[in-house]
């Protein structure tokens, strides 16, 4: 419930290959905020996503890092997505010749499996995914198309969020959602976001832009600049950001 | 003979020949404002022995009467030529069967770059078997842009085998178009020795009459993060016949190599024929490689369309011809050179002049 | 679990077919000569035009050279000598009249492969042959097919009841001097499924075969001849699996189809002879020539494959486009692991107008495996709007492993469209990221990206050999959704 600790970062640092990305880094995320991690190209703001849910290649140095009651680092990537840590993918990657649909039901169920719950049979979870496919303003064909197999940019996106609304983690960190979109799409996108706005979840945004923030007001703003966070705040500093750029920092 | 690296060219014909030879050769090579240092000398000068035999088989006539000269081409470390080298090679005044054996060695130091064009032409000659060796060193990042002109009489042989060592980070990059010639065969092996060595190979053959031309290609991937991407554009006319056998290998261990091949043809009439054989020979895992081909005609739409706007057709076919061979020479960087090979291309159309009129 | 750990739990799956039934058997003495071929043509009490066929086959491989030189596969040189070239399993003099004659330690066989041969207890739509060692012991529904004229029977019976058939049309598709293997196969080939469909008739049920090999060091020769007359439709399935020794075993079987105007002939094949063990040992070695002509208008054939089994695989199923109009396709999925080489493809060649081909190829490569995929298409002078599409992909699996791409197209008419594409890549890691992400363990994410990369070939399979397939691949069923 609101203030139950979610994330508990300390003194995180961490490699890609040889070289040192994020370095220091301390964050605090509570139950039912939003936070917004803000920052230039280069910053470590990806790593920090990739480092936190799994990603080969990417390395804890140094630091701890406490995902509700578990150690995050002795968990798999699977795991950590059991326990609810959903990553969106400022890429996303496609799958060919795996349905939408199919890919959606196999992860909903892992998930839920993890949990002990029942899965969903064929039936009920197209229903329910219709349901949020239309939420999502999304076309039921993309359903049966390959996963994000020739997808637009915005497509891509919206699939992201798709996921996000069956798997209903924990902790989402949404790395720059709101990139490429225009602002029909973008508003769609937040109306999703603020859908998951709940007590018991903590939402972290990646992104580079402030305008995603005038449709998901944050409760916090942090600066990442040189793999470490040198500023926070409240929305407040977003706009600030948006004045004076991030030169000044 | 009967191997599947010759299943589609047949030179039978010319290993049963009796053959004159010649004995001086004096290419012309043609270059300004070379940087000290740079070697240009007959190989026998060279200290360098030829260490690469041709590949092709020899006239049981000639066999130990081969007498192979050349040239050596020199560029030391960190020199950057700024002018192209051309090697005009004319066959002329030959009348009897010929054999013209001869070989290039040529040695680019680290960091060095150099352009070299290699013309083919003939001049009053008929019957001529011109067997050239190409050996190419390139030590680690140099980069060499080779650009071959093949415009050898319809009557003759044309064998051509260029091996090409590249070091690390080197970069080599190759065109070949083939305009003339009645046997052609040319084979291009590149390897590729180091990491992130590239090479790109370019090449478009002009077919006609009854020409045969043969291009084999082979791309050997044998270290990690070497990257590799060939294309090759035909146009075969009236009973002509092509031929494109284009092998990428990759080593086992050569990981994160990225390489890429495209063969397209254009078939321009009944009789003509085209063979086309990519190939992909992959021993790594971690690769990203792809290769395709493909063989058509000009696109019927594309002539009504151009026939409705009042254009004779035969001009509209050679548009859209002059088109999908132009797109090749848009690979070639150096302008002097895409001016001397768009001439050539130009020259292979029958009245070239109202197609050159309608040109940029 | 691992990435690498986890590919080889999903493809490690232990061969499920290698069991060894104990029969009395009679079998030839190792070795080949014309007085061998006498032999089993007696035995088979062959009329003497089959005889003189199997001879003059028989003649031309001694002047032929085994395949060594072309196809990318290795391996020692076989004793043609040391093998025996028949083995039945021992039974009453005129042969089983019905079922309850056959051996029941046979009937026990098919059961354990998941092919009961009582028809009642068979899947209604699906007639079988079963072919063990070198006979057809049983064949399924023969009289529910002959009330609608269809023939399908052992092609030693054929030969006795249908020589007509059998004169004008052996060895039509594949001569006896084809090819090494083919002319070997002609000249010992000891049974097999022969069907014909008469002018007009939609096959009713789908027709089978099931080819186990049992007796050791014999080679199993098995021909196959469909013809689908004018107007007629048959979709044809083959299975194949053999008990696990540690000698390799020679498989060399000749498929011939024949399609007359308007017919068409769906072929697919699930091929899961024993592979060898994790070190290389053992297995079959499969060298099979398939080969289908399209002699009528508007008529087609379709071959459909998934290569699992076999040490060594040698086919190249191909089309004959001679009718005008007639359409080829050719769908693969080949599958390498361990130690185990593949060297299949097609030919399709465009001898009538208007002829099209579809070649949709793909090999996983595990292990130590090769898999190479080797394809011709062939434009002659004459056929005029020839039209191929070819594409071609490759996955790569393990750092040990190869794959293998070489098309041949030969072009000589220029109103042709020939387009060929291929790729070659690895699993790829951002994709098993993204499935793990979502919650999927490796196993699943690994088996959900193979299947997507099979999926354009399954989906050819009939319904009842899809579920099979998807299986041998180690991959769920995917499609349940929806």
């Amino acid at each position: 419930m609101i203030g139950e600790k979610m994330l508990t970062i300390k003194n995180l640092a961490a490699t890609v290959g040889d070289k040192i990305i994020l370095h220091d880094l301390n964050l605090t995320v509570k139950a039912g905020e939003v936070h917004a991690i803000m920052g230039p190209n280069g910053s470590g703001k990806s790593t920090l996503g990739n480092v936190l849910a799994g990603r080969e290649g990417y390395t804890a140095t140094a630091g701890t890092v406490e995902f509700l009651d578990h150690n995050l680092f002795a968990l798999s990537t699977e795991e950590r997505a059991r326990k609810g840590l959903f990553l969106s993918f400022q890429y996303p990657i496609e799958i060919p010749g795996v349905t939408n649909i199919y890919f959606l039901r196999a992860a909903v169920n892992a998930v839920r499996k993890s949990r002990g719950d029942e899965p969903y049979d064929a039936m009920d979870f197209i229903k329910l995914i219709k349901e949020k496919a239309k939420f999502l303003h999304m076309d039921e064909g993309f359903l049966y198309r390959d996963v994000n197999k020739g997808f637009s940019g915005g497509e891509k996106k919206r699939n992201e969020i798709l996921q996000l609304l069956l798997l209903e983690p924990k902790l989402a960190i949404l790395d720059e959602i709101d990139s490429g979109l225009d602002i029909d799409a973008l508003k769609i996108i937040s109306d999703g976001i603020n859908q998951l706005r709940r007590s018991d979840r903590a939402i972290i945004l990646v992104t580079h832009y402030q305008r995603l923030l005038d449709h998901v007001i944050p409760d916090y703003v942090h600066v990442l600049s040189k793999g470490k966070i040198v500023k926070s705040g409240g929305p407040e500093l977003a706009k600030e950001l948006e004045q004076t750029g991030y030169a000044g920092l | 003979m009967k191997t599947e690296t010759w299943k589609y060219t047949n030179i039978k014909k010319w290993l049963e020949r009796d053959y004159q030879t010649i004995d001086s050769y004096a290419p012309i090579i043609d270059y300004n404002e070379l940087p000290e240092g740079v070697i240009i000398c007959p190989l026998a000068d060279a200290s360098k022995q030829a260490d690469i035999p041709s590949p092709y088989p020899l006239p049981q006539a000639l066999e130990g009467k081969l007498k192979e000269q050349g040239f050596f081409i020199y560029i030391p470390k960190n020199v950057v030529l700024k002018n192209p080298i051309y090697i005009t090679d004319i066959a002329a005044q030959l009348d009897d069967p010929t054999v013209l054996p001869a070989r290039f060695q040529i040695l680019l130091e680290e960091n060095s770059v150099a352009t070299i064009v290699h013309k083919f032409e003939a001049n009053d000659a008929n019957h001529y078997w011109r067997r050239q060796v190409t050996e190419i060193n390139l030590a680690p990042n140099a980069q060499l842009n080779y650009y071959q002109d093949q415009n050898e009489a319809p009557t003759s042989l044309h064998t051509h085998y260029i091996a090409v060592q590249q070091g690390r980070d080197s970069q080599f990059n190759s065109f070949t178009l083939d305009n003339g010639g009645g046997i052609v065969r040319t084979d291009l092996h590149t390897k590729l020795h180091d990491v992130n060595a590239t090479c790109h190979l370019n090449g478009l053959y002009l077919v006609k009459n009854k020409q045969h031309v043969d291009n084999h290609t082979i791309i050997e991937h044998l270290a990690p993060h070497t990257q590799s991407s060939e294309h090759y554009k035909g146009i075969v006319a009236d009973q002509a016949r092509a031929v494109f056998n284009g092998r990428i290998y990759v080593a086992p261990h050569a990981q994160k190599v990225v390489s890429e091949q495209h063969n397209e043809n254009l078939l321009l009439s009944k009789q003509a024929e085209i063979d086309t054989k990519p190939e992909l020979e992959i021993y790594a895992d971690d690769v990203q490689c792809a290769h395709g081909a493909t063989v058509g005609q000009l696109d019927r739409d594309a002539i009504f369309y151009m026939t409705t706007r009042g254009i004779d057709e035969e001009l509209a076919k050679q548009l859209l011809t002059y088109g999908f061979a132009h797109e090749m020479l848009n690979s070639i960087s150096h302008d002097e050179i895409r001016a001397l090979f768009n001439t050539q291309l130009l020259t292979w159309f029958s009245n070239n002049q109202e197609l050159e009129d309608l040109l940029p | 679990m691992t990435r690498n750990a986890s590919i080889k739990k999903v493809l490690a799956q232990d061969y499920q077919h290698g069991f060894v039934t104990d029969i009395e058997s009679d079998t030839f003495a190792p070795g080949l000569n014309e007085d061998v071929i006498r032999r089993l043509s007696a035995i088979k009490n062959e009329p003497e035009f089959m005889l003189e066929w199997r001879l003059k086959a028989y003649r031309h491989w001694l002047l032929l050279e085994e395949p060594h030189h072309w196809a990318n596969i290795k391996y020692p040189n076989i004793d043609y000598q040391a093998l025996a070239y028949y083995s039945a399993p021992k039974i009453k003099k005129d042969g089983p009249k019905s079922l309850d004659e056959v051996d029941p330690e046979l009937l026990r066989t098919y059961e354990k492969l998941g092919i009961p041969l009582y028809e009642r207890e068979r899947l209604a739509g699906v007639a079988v042959d079963a072919v063990f060692d070198s006979v057809s012991v049983a064949t399924t529904f023969k009289d529910k097919l002959a009330e609608k004229g269809v023939i399908f029977c052992p092609f030693s019976e054929a030969v006795h009841k249908h020589p007509d058939l059998i004169k004008q049309y052996l060895g039509s598709v594949v001569p006896t001097g084809d090819n090494f293997f083919a002319a070997l196969n002609s000249a010992v080939f000891s049974d097999g499924s022969f069907v014909y469909i008469p002018p007009g008739v939609r096959c009713p049920m789908e027709l089978s075969t099931y080819f186990r090999i049992n007796a050791a060091n014999t080679g199993q020769f098995e021909r196959t001849l469909i013809i689908a007359d004018r107007d007629s439709y048959v979709s044809y399935l083959e299975g194949c699996t053999a008990p696990m020794r540690d000698e390799n075993q020679l498989h060399a079987a000749v498929v011939e189809l024949i399609a007359l105007d308007n017919a068409q002939i769906k072929y697919s094949t699930v091929q899961n002879w024993y592979p060898g063990d994790a070190e290389g040992k053992g297995g079959i070695y499969n060298f099979v020539t398939k080969r289908g002509a399209c002699r009528g208008v508007n008529s087609k054939i379709s071959w459909t494959q998934v290569e699992t089994g076999s040490a060594i695989t040698w086919k190249y199923p191909s089309v004959i486009l001679q009718g005008d109009n007639s359409i080829g396709e050719f769908y693969s999925v080949a599958l390498t692991n361990h130690y185990q080489q593949a060297d299949t493809g097609t030919k399709m060649i465009h001898i009538g107008k208007n002829t099209s081909s579809t070649i949709i190829a793909k090999g996983i490569s595990a292990g130590y495996g090769q898999n190479t995929y080797r394809g011709l298409v062939k434009v002659m002078a004459g056929a005029d709007n020839a039209r191929n599409y070819t594409q071609c992909d490759s996955l790569l699996m393990s750092d040990h492993c190869g794959a293998h791409t070489f098309p041949y197209i030969e072009v000589k008419n220029n109103t042709a469209q020939i387009e060929h594409e291929a790729t070659t890549s690895r699993i790829s890691e951002d994709q098993l990221f993204f499935c793990l992400q979502r919650g999927l363990s490796m196993e699943d994410a690994v088996s959900m990206i193979v299947n997507g990369f099979c999926k354009e070939v399954m989906k050819e399979l009939p319904m009842e050999f899809a579920v099979e397939a998807q299986k041998l691949l180690g991959v769920s069923l995917e499609g349940s959704v929806g």
